[in-house]
């Protein structure tokens, strides 16, 4: 696999940071860039003319990641020429009443082949709940596939978000990345860094991911009240306390980020299903515990190692500020020099969890897909 | 530049004023300043958050703390329960484990419901057993009947019979046994009644001093034959009339003054009556005191139960069935009151009880019966004079019937084929077309045997006309309205419960046959009932025929002519009702020959029956001689004044 990490600033004047892919070689290229910056036209001309030959996958996000870096100001663009292996992407846009489901089922056929390994999914964070999304896939995909991605992000704004495939981005896109072949080597981790406190609380009225209530009263009037003097900053002030979440019947919990409020309707939308019945309690994290959640991550995913394709969640990049970048160091200090280290903060991660094969939707994590491949 | 104001003072006081450094240090120092401000952000939050945690907290906490002070209380509370509902049970007063107290109790429920279900069981086995009872004692009484009345029959015959003094003394002393034996079959039948709940208590209104002097009427004989002397007294404050059931009343009375009169050898028997103000009620006591063996202390309390008596050598002395008292008892229990005993061996007894019941105002005496069995009932009104019609009206409306009112025989005659059924006919005897009995007569010929009960009013006081048994009663002008209801309630209520006594049978007239001449045919399947009826009949100068089911009856009526059918009820096949049916259909039978039902059942329904299968009158069983010669009697006028019409005849 060969690489090329390089940025490419709002007047189209590219730094070239790492790696020795030509970029006329590159099959394609991961474009992450901050929603202003990324809906400029001539940019994504930029790119196609740097890289004539490859497929263009643009997102949006909360954050751009190179190498240890936050780079908020500029396009984070990592090409990439597998040389054994092949990859195939396919892209769809939800049109209005549009079924998520026979979308993801498209895509899925059209990637779909016997040598199929991989699927790296980047969709649209804001329209698309990521909890159907993964569902639909995990129904389409052949039993063996593994599938990891992101949900783009919006800084911290929630107001829409854009991903493309060779094309300027547009809102309600997914984008598929079929990786094929023997020759590929993956590695996956997810890890949070959270904790649970205060008391127990068990949803009285919910409608898939919107949340009206906590033991009868107004879920948005409890955070509120716990958010105290960051209440007017909702909701991204919500991210500093995501959910806890054990659905009804269930003894495993899943963590939920708020991604949405309502105000009239005094209702939260999270990214993921907050079924009625379920059992919540609020989360909070240290810097220390965010960082350790990081590296436990990467330690999760440390086997392949050219490429470590990070997608972190938009509420950590919140709770660390300014030390956000410890979590990126963390993550090297595991893979090493070695490694090109891209990625992006989104608004849902995707990533098979633990030993399970089938991916989860993951909210509040650092989550790693790293990538390699055997030469003969 | 803005910096944080701890970095700040910092940078005043290390570097001097913030404004003139290099752009490198000026970066770094907002750098610096942003990651203070960010610090003093998260402590607030985190500050608020533990303040807000730690609020909800205590409101749990406390919440919890009350839960479990309620809990605490409950468990008490349910300890207490269940040492008390089984004061065995393993939980201790200091046992504070609810998981342990729950077990508890869930073995304790299911030990109850294993008693329960077991009790049900038995509760259910043992009704079975007592229906059963019931059903048995009424079937063998049923039994023992049948031959009873053969025995009393012919002993009351034997003893008219030519017997030397010792035959004589035999004969008498089977009858007081055939007589003894029925008065214990009656005893039984009502206890059985009683405990199976089927004995029903009237309120109507009684006059006290009569009933206890008619008690006194019915032992004065045996009484004065004893030399014993019999009284009674009445406290002034006893009310003269009450509402009660006086037949019950006079039941109980019966049985403690016969039983005093039993075991008083010389002396007598009083009857004392008091009585007492309780709210709206009065509290009547009776006391039955005699000077009689007395009974003693340890037998009094088993008095009361059923086939107890004081002593068994009591049975062969004195018979009875043991079951008097009891009946007593329950009766008494049934009227509201309760019966208790004193008694001083060799010296005599007192039996008192009371009866509880509201007195009854001046204005509602003599209203007997109650008038609710005319309720709703139809009556056919016929009289001529339109004062008489009014006043009818009204009484009879009063009472709840329906009254349709007709002023002549002929609008009666029209009325009745357009308006029937009626329940009831009221008939004036004296009428411009034609007399009462006279139209009694035409609705029976149009309309058939089927008629209702008819009663004839009439100022001449005639007993006997030519409607016969078509008239069910007849009363002489004017009517008292309680006499009237009396009638009228009588007619739709059950006929009381008569006490048979076999009487010595008075000297039969050998001329009767003679005298009233009638063709008599016999229809009963049990042969010496059959024998009793023709031995009667041959007393009385008849030779009666007799055949023993309703097919030959059929077929010897087809036969042979006879003016008069005694025909028993119940008979397998063809029973009575069915045969009479079957007679009266063939031309020229409609009324003859004059069919008398016998049967031992005195209710009135059995009586409707028969009527309406076209039987003209009806005894009861066992049969009395003097009975079958009044029956009799009215058959021979019926027959003058209705002479056969079939021209076989």
């Amino acid at each position: 696999m060969k690489l090329l990490q390089t940025l490419l600033s709002t007047e189209a004047s590219w730094t070239d940071l790492t790696g020795d892919l030509s970029p006329e070689d590159a099959g394609l290229v991961l474009v992450f860039g901050l929603r202003a910056t990324l809906a400029k036209p001539a940019l994504f001309d930029e790119v196609r003319k740097r890289f004539p030959n490859a497929r263009v996958v643009m997102v949006s996000t909360a954050g751009n990641l190179a190498d240890i870096r936050i780079e908020d100001e500029q396009l984070v663009c990592t090409a990439l020429c597998l040389e054994r292996a092949t990859l195939r992407c396919a892209s769809a846009r939800l049109e209005t009443g549009a079924n998520l489901d026979t979308l993801c089922q498209l895509l899925g056929s059209q990637l779909n082949a016997p040598d199929l390994r991989h699927v790296l999914v980047f969709s649209d964070g804001s329209l698309v709940n990521g909890s159907t999304l993964i569902a639909a896939f995990n129904q389409c995909l052949p039993e063996g596939v593994t599938l990891s991605g992101g949900l783009a992000g919006d800084g911290t704004d929630f107001a829409s978000t854009l991903v493309g495939l060779d094309s300027p981005p547009t809102t309600g896109v997914v984008v598929a990345v079929g990786l094929y072949g023997e020759s590929l080597r993956l590695g996956f981790g997810s890890a949070g860094g959270w904790s649970t406190f205060g008391p127990s609380r068990t949803v009285t009225a919910s409608a898939n991911n919107v949340l009206s209530e906590l033991d009868g009263q107004p879920a948005l009037e409890l955070y509120r009240a716990y958010l105290g003097p960051e209440a007017d900053a909702l909701p991204a002030a919500a991210l500093r306390f995501p959910l806890s979440v054990v659905p009804p019947h269930q003894t495993k919990a899943v963590v939920r980020t708020i991604l949405s409020i309502d105000d009239d309707a005094g209702t939260m939308t999270f990214a993921g299903d907050i079924p009625k019945g379920a059992s919540v309690r609020f989360m909070r994290a240290s810097y220390e515990e965010l960082v350790n959640g990081a590296e436990e991550a990467a330690r999760q995913a440390v086997q392949a190692s050219e490429l470590v394709i990070c997608v972190s969640c938009v509420g950590r990049r919140v709770v660390l500020g300014e030390r956000t970048e410890e979590e990126l160091e963390g993550v090297r200090s595991i893979f090493g020099q070695t490694p090109v280290l891209t990625g992006f903060y989104s608004y849902g991660e995707l990533a098979p969890s633990g030993h399970e094969h089938a991916c989860q939707l993951h909210n509040q994590t650092m989550t790693i897909t790293s990538l390699a491949e055997e030469l003969a | 530049m803005s910096l944080h104001p701890l970095l700040l003072r910092q940078v005043k006081r290390s570097l001097g004023s913030p404004e003139n450094l290099p752009a490198g240090v000026a970066e770094l120092l907002e750098r610096v300043s942003a990651s203070y401000t960010q610090f003093d952000q998260d402590r607030r939050l985190s500050d608020h958050v533990m303040e807000m945690s730690s609020r909800e907290l205590s409101a749990a906490n406390a919440s919890l703390l009350e839960q479990n002070q309620s809990n605490e209380q409950i468990l008490v509370r349910l300890r207490q329960t269940v040492n008390r509902l089984h004061p065995e049970a393993t939980i201790s007063t200091s046992d504070q484990d609810m998981l342990h107290l729950t077990e508890e109790i869930e073995r304790l429920v299911a030990e109850r419901q294993e008693t329960e279900t077991a009790l049900r069981t038995a509760k259910d086995a043992a009704d079975n057993a007592n229906r059963a009872k019931s059903e048995f004692v009424a079937n063998m009484s049923h039994e023992i009947r049948t031959p009873l009345n053969a025995i009393i029959g012919m002993t009351s015959m034997l003893l008219d019979a030519p017997l030397d003094k010792a035959h004589h003394e035999y004969v008498e002393l089977i009858r007081q046994g055939g007589d003894t034996l029925l008065d214990t079959i009656n005893d039984i039948l009502d206890f059985s009644k009683i405990e199976a709940g089927h004995l029903e208590v009237e309120t109507i209104p009684c006059d006290l001093v009569s009933s206890v002097e008619q008690v006194l009427d019915l032992f004065s004989e045996s009484a004065t034959k004893a030399g014993l002397d019999l009284g009674t007294s009445f406290a002034p404050s006893v009310p003269q009339h009450v509402f009660t059931d006086p037949t019950r009343l006079r039941q109980i009375m019966i049985n403690l003054v016969g039983n005093a009169l039993k075991f008083t050898g010389e002396g007598g028997v009083g009857i004392f009556v008091a009585a007492e103000q309780i709210n709206d009620l009065w509290k009547i006591e009776f006391r039955v005191e005699d000077t009689g063996v007395g009974i003693p202390r340890e037998r009094i309390d088993r008095l009361f139960k059923a086939f107890s008596q004081v002593d068994s050598s009591t049975t062969r002395k004195f018979g009875g069935s043991g079951l008097g008292l009891a009946i007593t008892d329950r009766l008494v229990g049934l009227l509201g009151g309760t019966i208790d005993v004193t008694s001083r061996p060799g010296e005599g007894s007192c039996f008192r009880f009371h009866i509880l019941a509201r007195e009854c105002p001046l204005d509602e005496i003599g209203t007997t019966p109650d008038p609710s069995a005319l309720q709703g009932r139809r009556v056919l009104v016929v009289d001529d004079i339109a004062i008489n019609r009014r006043i009818l009206d009204q009484q009879l409306s009063g009472w709840g019937l329906n009254v349709d009112l007709v002023a002549s025989p002929s609008e009666a005659l029209e009325r009745y084929a357009s308006a029937a059924p009626f329940d009831l006919v009221v008939l004036d005897f004296n009428m411009p077309e034609m007399s009462g009995a006279a139209l009694a007569c035409e609705l029976a010929k149009r309309h058939g045997p089927d008629l209702p009960p008819m009663v004839l009013l009439s100022s001449r006081g005639i007993e006997s006309d030519e409607a016969g048994n078509l008239i069910h009663r007849r009363l002489t002008k004017p009517v008292k309205p309680s006499e009237l209801l009396q009638v009228l309630g009588g007619l739709f209520t059950s006929l009381p419960a008569a006490v048979v006594k076999s009487a010595p049978t008075k000297q039969v007239d050998k001329d009767f046959a003679r005298l009233h001449p009638l063709r008599v045919l016999v229809v009963e399947d049990i042969a010496v009932n059959r024998k009793v009826i023709l031995l009667y009949l041959n007393r009385l100068g008849y030779h009666g025929t007799s055949v023993d089911n309703g097919q030959e009856a059929i077929d010897a009526t087809a036969q042979e002519k006879y003016d008069v059918v005694l025909m028993d009820l119940q008979m397998p096949g063809i029973d009575g009702l069915e045969a009479t049916r079957r007679i009266r259909e063939r031309p020229g039978c409609e009324n003859h020959p004059y069919i008398i039902a016998l049967t031992a059942n005195v209710l009135i329904e059995h009586h409707t029956a028969a009527r309406s299968s076209g039987m003209q009158d009806y005894l009861a069983k066992p049969l009395r001689a003097k009975d079958l010669v009044d029956a009799l009697l009215r058959a021979h006028a019926w027959l003058q004044q209705n002479p056969a019409t079939d021209p076989k005849g």
